[in-house]
Order: C-alpha cells, then sequence, then structure tokens
C-alpha cells in the first residue's frame, strides 16, 4: 500500500479510530494485523517470506542468548547466512548470474545463466538489516531477547517503517511495544503535521519533478545538454524529497501511534563535506554499515594501517552502494562515494594549508558556501549514477552536460519557451514554475528549521497561525501536487 | 479524544467543502459511472450520448462498446472514422463504430485479443492515420484496463474536482443549469449534457456545433499548413517509415486472419490544401508520403486483405466542403467515403445500405 493512495488514507484512519478504541493491552497486536495487511497489498503470498526470517531470528535470538563460546557464534552466522542468503537470492541472484555470463563470454566459456522469474519482495533490503541488527545485539549481549513472538514479529513489521525504513534498533524499538501509549493529542497533532511536510515533499516536488527526469531520461539522445543538466540538478531534489519525504509520513504516522521512530535525513543538502552529507543522509542506513560492517572491519585487524582505515571506508560505501541494487549503476555510486571519502582523509591536511594560505579560512561565511557547494556538486555527479538505468546512460548524461555551459548563454527566451513545451522538458512552464517555487519553499523551511528546530515555533504560535500552516500545506498539495500514486523511488530497494 | 476529534472535523470544513460542489457536479453529470454502466443505459435509451470532459476512456469504453454489440461490420481507427454512423448499414446492428478505441498501431493487436474467440465480427474497416507510420507513434500499448468506481473516484479527487472547479469559473456551465439538465436529459458525462456532443449507442459521433467547427474551417487548416514544413514536425509524417509501426500492423492482419476477418484498411483524407501541402514537399519527410501507402498496400495483400489511399479527397469524389476541419470529414463525406470502399469491396457491400448513402449524399451539404 502507498502512503500517498486513498487506500492507505482509508487504512489509516480506519486503524487510527480502531486503535484508540480498544483497550492499550491489544494495541500491538492491532499493529501487527494491520502491518499484515498494509504488507499484503502489495504482493499478499510475500508475507510468508518476511514470516519466515521472523521465525528464524525469533527463535535464533533466543537460542543465542542462551548459548555461549562456539556454539553462539554458530547460530549468529546462521542467522547472518539466512538473512543475507534470502537476500542474495531475491534481489543479486540474476545480477551475480548475468556477470558469471559476461566473464564466461570474455574468456571464451560457454555458458548460459540461469536467471530466476522472481519480483523482488518490497523493501526486503530493510527488514533484513532491522533483522540481523536484533540478533547482533543479542549476540553482543545488548539487548535482550524478545520472548513474545508477535512483538518481535510487530518489531520487523511495524507498518510505518516496513517498505523504506528507517531501519530501527531494537534499543531503540522493541521496549516501545510492551509501553502503554494512551491518546496524546499534541503527539499526534505534531505526527500529523510531520506527514503533512511529507506529503508536501512527496507530491509536491518528488512526483512534479519526476515529470521531468522521467521525461528526459527517457529521451536522452534527443534532449540538449540544458535539459539534461536541468533534469540531473532537478533529480538531487526529487530522490531526496521522496524518500525524506517518505521517512516523515513514516515517522509522522508512528508518532500518532504514540511510537518514536529514528529520523532518517538532517538536512543533508546543508552538508560541508562528504562525511557530513553520509551523517546526515539515509541516516539509518549509515549508522547500521558504520556499527556492523565499518567498525568490525577497522578491529579486525590490531595494527590498523591507514590503508587498511581507508580500504575499510571504501569497501562500506561499495556496499551501501550495492545495497541499493543489483546494477553496477549502484555499484558506481557507492564507489565514487567510498573514492570521496578515501580522499577527503588523504587530503585534508593539504586542503587545510591550501584554504589557510588563500586567507579563505577568515571568512567563514564564504568558506561555508565554498564547502557546501562542492559537497553539493560532488553528489549531484555522484546520483548521476543513481539515475542511470545503466553506466552507458550514465556516461551519456555527462557527455550532454558537458554541452551545456556552450548552450546556456545561446538561450533565447523563445528557445525557453519552446524547452518548456511537454515535447521538451516533460512539463508545461506552470508545472515547472510550482517546482521551482516549492524548491525554494522548501529550503525556506528547511533553513527556520535549522534555526528553530522541526516545526517547533508552530507549536507555539496561536490556533489561527497554526491553522494558517496546515491550510497552506493542505490546499498545496491538493493543487499543485502530482496526485497519480507515483511509487516511492526506496521502494524497490 | 472527542475533543481532538471535533477539532479535527472542524479543520476538515474547507478541505471538504473544495470537494463537496466537483462531487455534485459529478453526479449530476454521471460522470462516476464506469463504461459497462454507460453502455447499459445506452443500450436501454432512445438516443444517450456519452463523453466526458474530465477524462479520457474512451479506449475502455469502445472496446467494451465492441464486446457487447457484437457487430459483423466494424469500424476501427481514431476519431478520423466518427462520423461513419449505423444509419449507413442495412441492419443497424451489424455494425460498431470503435473509433477512438485505438491512437496507435501498438493497440490494434491488443483489441483483436480482446474480442471474444466467438465474436461475429466478418469484416474490419481501418483508418490507418498518416502519422501512425511515424516514430513518435512506434511505442508499446499499453493494457486495456477498465475503469472501476474506485479508479473514477480516485482520478475525482486526484484531478477531477480541480477541472471542475476551473470548467465552473470558464462558465462552461452553472448549477442550475446542470440540475435541469440531468432531469430533461438522458445523456453522460458534462461535455454530452451541456454540448451535445457524444458517442453514440453504435460508437459513432453525434456532433451537436458541426457548423460551427466548419466556420473555423480555414483558421484550422491554416493551423495545420503552418505545421507542414520540409523537415517535419512529426505530425503528418517521419523522414522514414517506422518498422516497428508496421509490424504492430502486420500482428493484428495475422490475428484478423487467424480469426477469419477480413481487413479494408485505408489512409484516411486530408483537407485538399493540407494534402496539396504535403505533396508538394520534396525531402525525405515528404517523400514518406508517396512510400506509406505502397508499403502498408503490400503488407495488407500478403495477408489477402485490402487497402486504399484516400489522403486525396478527390479519390472517392468528396470536396473540403464535406470536410469539418483538415482532417475529419462530416457525415456526408464518410458517406462517400464508405460507398467507395463498399463499390471496390465484395466483402462490405452486402451490409451496406447504398440508398441510404444516396439519400445522405443528396442532401447536399450548403457550408
Amino acid at each position: 500500500m502507498l502512503f500517498n493512495s486513498l487506500q492507505f488514507l482509508v487504512f489509516f484512519a480506519a486503524l487510527f479510530f480502531a486503535y484508540y478504541a480498544i483497550p492499550n493491552r491489544y494495541r500491538s497486536y492491532l499493529l501487527l494485523v494491520a502491518s499484515c495487511y498494509f504488507y499484503m497489498a502489495f504482493v499478499p503470498a510475500y508475507i510468508l517470506i518476511l514470516f519466515s526470517l521472523i521465525t528464524v531470528d525469533y527463535f535464533l535470538g533466543l537460542r543465542i542468548a542462551g548459548a555461549e563460546g562456539s556454539a553462539r557464534k554458530l547460530l549468529l552466522t546462521a542467522s547472518i547466512v539466512t538473512n543475507l542468503g534470502a537476500l542474495f537470492f531475491f534481489k543479486y541472484f540474476n545480477f551475480f548470474n548475468q556477470n558469471v555470463a559476461y566473464l564466461a563470454h570474455v574468456i571464451h566459456w560457454n555458458y548460459s545463466p540461469f536467471l530466476l522469474d522472481i519480483i523482488l519482495p518490497l523493501g526486503l533490503s530493510f527488514h533484513v538489516f532491522q533483522s540481523l541488527s536484533y540478533v547482533v545485539e543479542v549476540y553482543r549481549r545488548k539487548q535482550v531477547p524478545e520472548r513474545n513472538y508477535l512483538v518481535y514479529a510487530l518489531y520487523v513489521m511495524f507498518f510505518p517503517q516496513l517498505v523504506a525504513g528507517p531501519i530501527e534498533r531494537p534499543q531503540h524499538m522493541l521496549h516501545q511495544f510492551h509501553e502503554q501509549h494512551d491518546f496524546d493529542s499534541v503527539r499526534i497533532r505534531k505526527g500529523l503535521e510531520i506527514m503533512l511536510w511529507g506529503f508536501f515533499k512527496k507530491l509536491v516536488i518528488a512526483d512534479n519533478t519526476a515529470l521531468v527526469v522521467n521525461h528526459v531520461y527517457a529521451n536522452l539522445a534527443d534532449s540538449t545538454g540544458t535539459m539534461v543538466l536541468i533534469a540531473a540538478t532537478l533529480f538531487v531534489y526529487q530522490l531526496y524529497c521522496d524518500f525524506s519525504g517518505y521517512s516523515d509520513i513514516a515517522v509522522g504516522s508512528a508518532m500518532v501511534f504514540g511510537y518514536d521512530l529514528m529520523w532518517n535525513f538532517d538536512r543533508p543538502y546543508s552538508s560541508r563535506s562528504i562525511a557530513e552529507f553520509w551523517r546526515r543522509w539515509h541516516i539509518s542506513l549509515s549508522t547500521w554499515l558504520r556499527d556492523y560492517l565499518y567498525y568490525p572491519l577497522v578491529f579486525a585487524k590490531k595494527r590498523k594501517s591507514k590503508l587498511w582505515l581507508y580500504f575499510s571506508l571504501f569497501i562500506t560505501f561499495v556496499l551501501i552502494g550495492l545495497w541499493h541494487g543489483a546494477n553496477w549503476t549502484y555499484v558506481a555510486f557507492g564507489a565514487i562515494h567510498g573514492g570521496y571519502m578515501v580522499f577527503g582523509q588523504w587530503t585534508l591536511p593539504v586542503r587545510q594549508r591550501i584554504k589557510k594560505a588563500i586567507g579563505l579560512a577568515t571568512i567563514p561565511i564564504l568558506d561555508q558556501v565554498w564547502q557546501i557547494g562542492v559537497t553539493m556538486v560532488l553528489v549531484f555527479i555522484s546520483f548521476i549514477f543513481f539515475r542511470a538505468t545503466s553506466l552507458t546512460q550514465a556516461i551519456a548524461v555527462f557527455y550532454k552536460i558537458a554541452a551545456a555551459p556552450f548552450e546556456l548563454p545561446f538561450i533565447t527566451l523563445s528557445g525557453w519557451k519552446q524547452m518548456l513545451k511537454a515535447t521538451g522538458i516533460g512539463v508545461d512552464a506552470r508545472t515547472f514554475l510550482i517546482i521551482v517555487l516549492a524548491i525554494v519553499f522548501l529550503e525556506i523551511v528547511q533553513w527556520w528549521q535549522t534555526r528553530r528546530g522541526t516545526f517547533a515555533p508552530i507549536e507555539a504560535k496561536s490556533r489561527s497561525v497554526r491553522w494558517g500552516w496546515y491550510y497552506a500545506l493542505v490546499f498545496s498539495i491538493l493543487i499543485f501536487g502530482y496526485l497519480g500514486a507515483q511509487t516511492f523511488i526506496y521502494f524497490q530497494f | 479524544m472527542k475533543r481532538f476529534l471535533l477539532t479535527a472535523a472542524l479543520f476538515s470544513i474547507p478541505i471538504v467543502a473544495a470537494f463537496v460542489f466537483p462531487f455534485a457536479f459529478f453526479a449530476l453529470t454521471r460522470e462516476f459511472e464506469t463504461p459497462s454502466q454507460v453502455l447499459a443505459v445506452q443500450q436501454n435509451s432512445n438516443g444517450a450520448i456519452y463523453r466526458s470532459a474530465f477524462y479520457d476512456y474512451d479506449r475502455p469504453y469502445k472496446t467494451l462498446g465492441a464486446i457487447e454489440s457484437d457487430p459483423q461490420v466494424l469500424v476501427l481507427g481514431t476519431s478520423r472514422v466518427l462520423q461513419l454512423h449505423a444509419s449507413l448499414f442495412k441492419d443497424p446492428s451489424d455494425f460498431y463504430n470503435a473509433g477512438r478505441a485505438i491512437s496507435k498501431p501498438s493497440e490494434l493487436p491488443v483489441f483483436i485479443n480482446a474480442l471474444p474467440s466467438n465474436s461475429k465480427v466478418q469484416v474490419i474497416v481501418l483508418a490507418v492515420d498518416q502519422n501512425f507510420l511515424s516514430s513518435a507513434f512506434s511505442s508499446p500499448a499499453e493494457p486495456i484496463v477498465q475503469p472501476t468506481h474506485l479508479s473514477i473516484f480516485e482520478f475525482f479527487l486526484a484531478q477531477g474536482w480541480k477541472t471542475a472547479w476551473q470548467y465552473y469559473f470558464q462558465g462552461r456551465f452553472s448549477l442550475s443549469g446542470l440540475i435541469q439538465l440531468n432531469k430533461t436529459s438522458q445523456n453522460i458525462g458534462l461535455t454530452a449534457l451541456v454540448e451535445g456532443d457524444g458517442f453514440q449507442k453504435d460508437g459513432s459521433d453525434e456532433e451537436s456545433n458541426i457548423a460551427a467547427q466548419k466556420s473555423q474551417r480555414s483558421s484550422q487548416i491554416q493551423g495545420a499548413l503552418d505545421l507542414i514544413t520540409p523537415q517535419g514536425s512529426g505530425y503528418f509524417f517521419d523522414s522514414s517509415l517506422s518498422q516497428q509501426g508496421l509490424s504492430y500492423i502486420e500482428q493484428f492482419l495475422e490475428l484478423c486472419r487467424a480469426r477469419n476477418i477480413k481487413v479494408i484498411g485505408f489512409l484516411p483524407p486530408y483537407a485538399t490544401e493540407v494534402y496539396q501541402k504535403i505533396d508538394s514537399l520534396h525531402s525525405s519527410y515528404a517523400d514518406t508520403m508517396q512510400e506509406e501507402p505502397v508499403a502498408l498496400k503490400t503488407l495488407f495483400n500478403q495477408y489477402n486483405d485490402s487497402f486504399y489511399d484516400l489522403s486525396n479527397l478527390s479519390t472517392f469524389g468528396s470536396s473540403d466542403n464535406e470536410m469539418i476541419d483538415s482532417a475529419h470529414l462530416d457525415e456526408q463525406g464518410s458517406a462517400r467515403e464508405l460507398q467507395y470502399l463498399a463499390n471496390h469491396e465484395a466483402a462490405l457491400k452486402p451490409y451496406v445500405d447504398m440508398t441510404a448513402i444516396k439519400s445522405i449524399l443528396s442532401q447536399t451539404s450548403s457550408i
């Protein structure tokens, strides 16, 4: 079920009334039933896969807690193999086989790949990581195993974060399912506010922007460099608004039912370095990989050379890329970020010396603008790989964009008008203006949030001001939003 | 909780209000009805026509219409065949006009596969628009999805309510006028109800304002002429024939042959000036005008079917007086076109009422 569908609105309203109408002790179970229904709205049969993994991890978690020594390690390995095996089978098997076939072809070995005709279960990467987090934490004795099977199932299946995160940790989430969640109107209102903002990002910015991006990428050969530059730039906002919009709706809807989910985004486009970007972008994934991959890799060696640290960093980012999908474009996306991180750390002293020599460090505002600008350009480059359907297409996009500086100064007003016709950039001038204004509005609100916190000033205002804000958002969504129930980009992962 | 719900209800009033009036417009104009409901109403009424002002469900509506009416002669094409009426046939129930059931070649095989295997269709008169063989019309077909009440309601929430307000403020209708029309007319859809334009029971078009459209013919033709340049615009022709488009047509012919359906294809006519301008150009773009009928005729003949190039009005004795605009024939022009095809095609002739055609043609167009 998509958050931006009529079906979800009805589901959410019905669940809200039912949830607060029944006694507290039954509410978690109602959420579990609702989450099953939510998940089964996509492909019903896939819930069996999900419950198989839940069952395996539930029992292994209990056994790990009671085991000692090598048995403990063996049980952990069993869980990791089961979870990653399922992920490999559904997500990477065909990719792996196709690449083996390609290699075989190169070495003139006759190998025809066996390809599976299956659809990737929705959000598999998310709940596999969330399950693994539980088992590893139990193994590390930082989390007591959950004895109630249904509560553990809800930990994995809680509908707001079931298909696209945030990837939660057991320490943060599990205890909440045992707590009492009374009706709290202030909290509910706050949750709805966050959801509304998420819907604005998704429906007004991401889905309108998608019209341009999809059109230009589908007609790359016929598009000019300027069009491709505009589309690639808009994709930066599409991706952010699509995913952070989803996360806001997830956090907000969990809050309505009394649960706290972690924030997945913290204004990433105001980052001053790539390292900071990853502390602000898809936080639940980057911290997951830091805690369960990067740190174990670094500490695996007793003598930690710089080279080993760089290697660990690079590998972590390549896997972040691969986590997104079975395509070399995602591997390239991860490798580029890994490269940025390694290069950034390696050249840090030199860059600081240069900055000091030219006096940039003495003008903080200029320094900040420079750092944010460079970070954004680097992110922009990596997102071209993220959006492209193949490495060849990514390279074609770079070629096209390279022509843009030679076109831009020569485009006349009628040329811009021509480009904005449906055949040029996929949307008319009115929709393009809506996109631009909505992005400006987003930046203003985010700047405001940086200074005052998420909607905190609105909370303190009178009802008329608050309602004015809500109405502005609701009617912006209804009038300017693309309400065609477009799926979320991260659902495919 | 009660206080919270009361506040939420109060807050929702302006939002609900924004939807209430458009909802009333949709209900009064029966825009919520599904194609199957529309067809049922048309079956049981005398002359109810259907046209929505909000969405384009023509493809599922016409496909379902073709299935349910199960005719022996089926006209297939775009809006350029919509003036072929059942009254031109000896037994009107033998005929269904599925104009606008397709808009590109890839939809042809999908359409024929949608017909039941025991369908009675014997002859398909197929208008192949000239631009069908340009690359812009070569994309694959989407499946035919019949709209449900839920999908129509979702459309209403997403887009329809906004369009209703837009039309209201443009003065296209008034609420009191609609209430009155709702009582007196059986027509379905805002355009059908207010403007009197729409699909009839036989699938053909009822146009209330043909005279008004003809009065603007010259300016409309001028607009079309402006699009015709040596480089082309992709609208009329392309610089080469799309092999993909040809392959979809071939798939269609193959499926028809498997069902023993005779296909009579033709290129529909243009207004004289439009035809002459394309013909006078000497470019690879214009050359396709010469190549297209040859390629299509060869293809149709391979399947023992027939093909006619009627791009030039004079081929079947028509003139600009019988054109509504640069590309659409009026009722008389369509009758003349059908007469020409029936005279050349023994498979079609037995169904056509030549007397009715002569009677229509005797009423000389005054415009």
